[in-house]
């Protein structure tokens, strides 16, 4: 998952995508998003990696997935709970959670960085960036839960009732 | 105080300007500096005197030490200011000047000076109040040792006058010290930085009131504490920098710390016996006898310590909630800063004589009130910053919330100021460190009984080993100064300094 | 009157005058500025006034005042001439019935999200520990961060911030929500998600609010948010002309009445 992009973005993509029929060019988009093609891209690259949108030549459209996550009222990041626990760093945070204890950001970082995966060659904005990710997606998609004062991740607590957002 | 002034300025622009466009010039000088920054200078004001004199003797070495002394206290600041100024410098006029050929000097003289200048002007105000103290107190100090003494300076004759119990001569010469130093701020100074602003480059927000006194107590402090943590804060950490983040383990740190600080000790027993022939020196002290000297030390050093640690905790009581106070009420702010500021400016040795009759000559509550005067403006300055700098919707937060009176302070003021608390006090206990020779054992030159000492503690320690010429006391009592404080700070503050601005400063 | 007071003033609300009385009612209001030794109005003889049930923003150039407008129907500054009311009886001071939600968000950094909501509950000593959490608990789930109790703001996006501000707010019941440039600090996308979520969840009938006031210079959002547009002129403010918008929800911004509405607006703003 690309370092800066969040949810809202992606929300926003297919949105947008959606509404205005696709496929649509690049630089439409860009226009009606109101951001620059540079900043849309990786917003893209996250949407093609979460299989909500596919982009070809030089075009977007949705996919079949795209347009139920558009159509989605509620919990949509929970509509991609599949595509996002293959992605890194999601992925490694997964295995970490499911021996039962919380772990930290660092803990991630680390291991993705023995697998030669990192973000940024400076460590502490290495681990930075794997934090917001995993704050900004995993509890959006109920994959984890986190503890700011501890800062520490774990997988949810099961609830009876589902979440109500 | 010219001469050093001019001398810092110069250095400062050279290593300052050399640390920012080379990067390997960067990763070792800069946290060299930091380094540099945290020792306390006093303590080897003594050794820079014996090391003048054997090259310079008589009146010249004498004013030449003083004038080392404080340009070692000046510069380090004033340098770090040029290497935020010069790295500050907005990529495009870099471009500009190598597109348009200028040669080094022609780059120096025109784009690298004025850049630096307001910084310069800004650190020049601090660094001042810093080096009036070293002034004073050099020349306090001189006089102890009765051979080395400089003939004409106003720490000179408030000594005198105090020593002859001249009471009307004294209050001449403490109220010309006042004059000199608020015409000096206020109007030399406040100029100099003023018409600096005209080179700046960079347009910094002003938000309403420009406040340049907090600014440069707490931005000084900041920056370049900033670099000795080694903290990133979004700005590029060389490489070397880096790497010695995570090398962060106490052990390791103290065992370099060690290691560098025995090689030194070795060294300067080398220097000292070189200069003194006379003395009958061992190449090398044995074992045993450092360690008889060194346990002694320590105790002092345990004294001091404790004695530092005490009155901290009382300027923290009354300095924390003051300036609190002080900052959130607009007129009390505008009419009490002013006042603050020149009060600050007189530097507590000069004070001495008048401090020891209002404590009625116990050395204990001497050394606390010098102490107490060296800290507390540190503290109150930066914890005025704080809650300065906190920005006026927090302020609103409160009555719209119908927070009660004591909610919002828990809640929103103290935390705002705790950042700025943090780092004032890492600057106001170093501060207490230097005090500590002109604290702990004073005399006035006339008697050879001290005007005031305390029982026991390392600044008394130095002084004593100086006067007497103990040269080995000295060094040792020196070096564990030097080696327990950079400890202390790697290990402690630089803890606490990480956990409160993790949590307790503003991200946009 | 009382100076301004942090208590809260509960003042009884007669029923009797029903919906169609005014809310909040700017009465003359005027505001002059003291700088260095000159008066510069700010505000010159504003009066408006917002009703039950209604969405009514406030635009104009920048400088005009509105801002300052707001803090007077806050009770955060008080006026040099006239009077705001609130239901008939004049603000003071900040009251329970008014919350405000901040263009910077405003909320403390070293705080919770979940802390941050429970701040606004700091005073209020009838609710129980119990009690009060859960309500910040449900508001936080209402503008759609349940999981994010125990994140601190740091952590959040300029929007996600924004939903805790606007959760803050909420959790005081207030019947009065004053917005300043409440979509300005964040990006276009977030801007546009949470201003679709924003008029839902603050006009629903559900929600204890009945009169939203909203500060912003984008007359996009305005049109696709408000009943009522009230134009400011250039500095010193006053009102230089109202305009309703009566189309249906939710707004289609490619509506040619859409447009009608918008160019009204601009007309009065030039």
């Amino acid at each position: 998952m690309p370092a800066d992009v969040r949810a809202g973005q992606v929300i926003g993509l297919v949105d947008v995508t959606g509404g205005l029929g696709s496929p649509i060019d690049l630089s439409r988009l860009a226009d009606e998003l109101g951001t620059d093609i540079a900043v849309l891209l990786p917003i893209l690259d996250a949407g093609e990696m979460l299989d909500l949108v596919k982009v070809e030549g030089g075009a977007v459209s949705l996919t079949d997935l795209g347009r139920q996550f558009q159509k989605a009222t509620k919990n949509k990041i929970r509509l991609v709970r599949n595509q996002l626990s293959t992605i890194e760093p999601f992925k490694t945070a997964l295995e970490l959670a499911t021996h039962g204890h919380a772990f930290s950001s660092g803990q991630v970082t680390e291991t993705l960085l023995n697998r030669g995966v990192g973000w940024h060659h400076e460590p502490e904005v290495n681990e930075a960036i794997v934090r917001g990710l995993l704050i900004h997606w995993t509890i959006y998609a109920g994959l984890l839960s986190y503890n700011g004062k501890t800062d520490r991740f774990r997988k949810p607590l099961t609830n009876a009732r589902a979440p109500s957002d | 105080m010219l001469v050093a002034l001019a001398l810092s300025i110069v250095f400062a622009l050279a290593v300052g300007i050399a640390a920012a466009r080379n990067r390997k010039v960067e990763a070792i000088i800069i946290p060299l500096l930091d380094v540099l920054q945290s020792i306390p200078i006093l303590g080897f004001f003594p050794v820079v005197i014996l090391a003048i004199i054997a090259i310079f003797p008589s009146q010249i070495g004498v004013n030449i030490a003083v004038i080392i002394l404080i340009f070692t206290s000046m510069s380090w600041n004033i340098a770090f200011g040029v290497y935020e100024a010069v790295k500050a410098i907005p990529n495009e006029y870099l471009d500009l000047s190598s597109m348009a050929m200028t040669g080094s000097w022609q780059r120096i003289k025109s784009l690298y000076i004025p850049a630096s200048l307001s910084r310069i002007a800004y650190n020049t105000q601090t660094s001042w109040a810093v080096g009036l103290f070293y002034l004073v107190a050099s020349e306090i100090l001189t006089l102890g040792n009765a051979t080395y003494t400089v003939n004409h300076g106003i720490g000179v004759a408030i000594i005198q006058f105090a020593a002859a119990n001249d009471y009307v001569g004294y209050s001449y010469a403490i109220i010309a010290l006042i004059v000199a130093v608020v015409i000096w701020r206020f109007v030399f100074l406040r100029e100099f930085a003023l018409w600096s602003e005209r080179y700046k480059l960079v347009e910094e927000p002003r938000s309403g009131h420009v406040d340049p006194l907090l600014r440069f107590y707490s931005w000084v402090n900041q920056k370049s504490i900033s670099k000795l943590f080694l903290l990133t804060h979004g700005r590029g950490v060389t490489k070397f920098t880096s790497a010695l983040y995570r090398f962060r383990k106490t052990v390791e740190y103290s065992m370099l710390i060690l290691f560098a600080a025995l090689v030194l000790l070795v060294a300067y027993n080398e220097l000292v016996a070189m200069m003194h022939p006379g003395t009958s020196l061992p190449s090398l002290p044995t074992v045993a006898k450092l360690a008889s000297v060194e346990g002694p030390v320590l105790v002092a050093f345990a004294y001091s310590f404790l004695r530092i640690w005490y009155v901290y905790f009382l300027c923290v009581l009354v300095g924390l909630p003051l300036g609190i106070v002080i900052s959130l009420k607009m007129k009390l702010y505008d009419t009490v800063s002013p006042i603050l500021e020149v009060i600050s400016s007189i530097p507590a040795p000069a004070l001495l004589p008048l401090i020891v009759i209002v404590a009625f000559g116990s050395g204990e509550v001497v050394a606390a009130i010098v102490i107490f005067i060296a800290m507390i403006w540190y503290i109150i300055f930066n914890v005025m910053a704080g809650v300065r700098s906190l920005p006026a919707d927090y302020k609103d937060l409160a009555k719209v919330f119908h927070a009660p009176g004591r909610t919002a302070w828990l809640e929103i003021y103290l935390p705002a100021a705790v950042t700025a608390f943090v780092t004032g006090s890492i600057t106001a206990v170093g501060a207490a460190w230097n005090s500590l020779i002109v604290a702990e054992y004073f005399t006035n030159g006339s008697s050879t009984e001290p005007l005031t000492q305390v029982q026991s503690g390392i600044g008394k320690t130095i002084t004593v080993a100086t006067n007497q010429g103990d040269l080995l006391t000295l060094s040792l009592a020196v070096i564990t100064m030097t080696v327990l404080i950079v400890l202390f700070n790697l290990t402690v503050w630089r803890r606490v300094y990480d956990y409160t601005t993790r949590r307790y400063t503003y991200n946009r | 009157m009382t100076s301004e007071s942090t208590k809260p003033e509960l003042f009884p609300i007669n029923t009797e005058h029903g919906v169609h009385d005014p809310i909040i009612t700017v009465d003359h209001v005027s505001l002059d500025f003291r700088r260095d030794r000159e008066q510069v109005p700010v505000l010159v003889d504003v009066s408006m006034i917002a009703m039950h049930n209604k969405f009514v923003s406030i635009t104009g150039p920048s400088g005009c005042g509105k801002s300052s407008l707001l803090r007077i129907m806050g009770g955060l500054t008080k006026p040099s001439m006239g009077v705001v009311r609130y239901h008939g009886f004049p603000i003071s001071g900040s009251r329970r019935e008014i919350a405000m939600v901040f263009q910077n968000f405003v909320l403390l950094p070293w705080k919770t999200a979940l802390e941050n909501v429970m701040f606004a509950l700091s005073s209020r000593h009838d609710l129980r520990e119990e009690e009060a959490r859960e309500r910040c608990l449900r508001a936080l789930a209402e503008v759609g961060l349940k999981g994010f109790e125990d994140v601190y703001p740091g952590e959040l996006s300029g929007g996600m911030k924004q939903r805790v501000g606007i959760a803050r707010a909420f959790v005081l019941e207030p019947e009065v929500l004053l917005m300043d440039e409440p979509f300005n600090s964040l990006d276009n996308l977030t801007a546009e998600l949470l201003r679709k979520e924003v008029y839902s969840l603050l006009m629903s009938p559900s929600s204890p609010i009945s009169t939203v006031i909203m500060v912003s210079h984008n007359v996009e959002e305005i049109v696709e948010l408000s009943d009522k547009v009230e134009v400011m002129s250039p500095r010193p403010g006053h009102v230089v002309g109202e305009v309703d918008i009566d189309l249906p929800r939710p707004r289609n911004k490619k509506s040619e009445e859409f447009f009608e509405s918008a160019d009204k607006i601009y007309s009065l703003l030039s």
